[in-house]
């Protein structure tokens, strides 16, 4: 684990990860699988209207493995679409 | 007390603060309400 005590987190970084250019038929498990590889997960939102498909809010639990997600899956592909991962303000 | 030690101590409450836990409520409050379902945990999620 990284030493929390002496670590500074940029202010924009936070539990919260926008992602978009997700497939639009990917499953929970996957979701899960994909996201909870890096620590618990505290809740996700699913896009479903027209204009949010393909998008979704992924919270973690701890603000350190919100930011390892998000350093490990900027361009990860998932069935042939590269993810874009930022911190929702 | 040293200089690195209060640094220290200052930036761990204020990662205690930004870390703390996040009611349904806040939740709510934060992210748009339209256009968006939550999914329930899927029994073979085990949080790390």
């Amino acid at each position: 684990m990284n030493n929390r005590a002496n670590v500074r987190l940029p202010p924009e970084v936070n539990r919260a990860l926008f992602v978009r250019n997700l497939p639009f038929k990917i499953t929970p498990e996957e979701m899960y699988d994909i996201f909870g590889k890096y620590g618990a997960i505290r809740q996700i939102r699913v896009g479903n209207a027209t204009d949010t498909k393909g998008t979704a809010f992924v919270i973690y639990e701890d603000i350190f493995d919100a930011k390892t997600a998000y350093e490990h899956l900027q361009g990860f592909n998932i069935m042939g679409r590269y993810l874009i991962v930022l911190y929702y303000q | 007390m040293t200089p690195e030690a209060m640094n220290a101590q200052r930036w761990e409450h204020e990662i205690d603060i930004r870390n703390r836990p996040l009611t349904d409520e806040d939740l709510d409050a934060m992210f748009p309400t339209t256009g968006y379902r939550i999914l329930e945990q899927p029994t073979t999620y085990q949080p790390i």
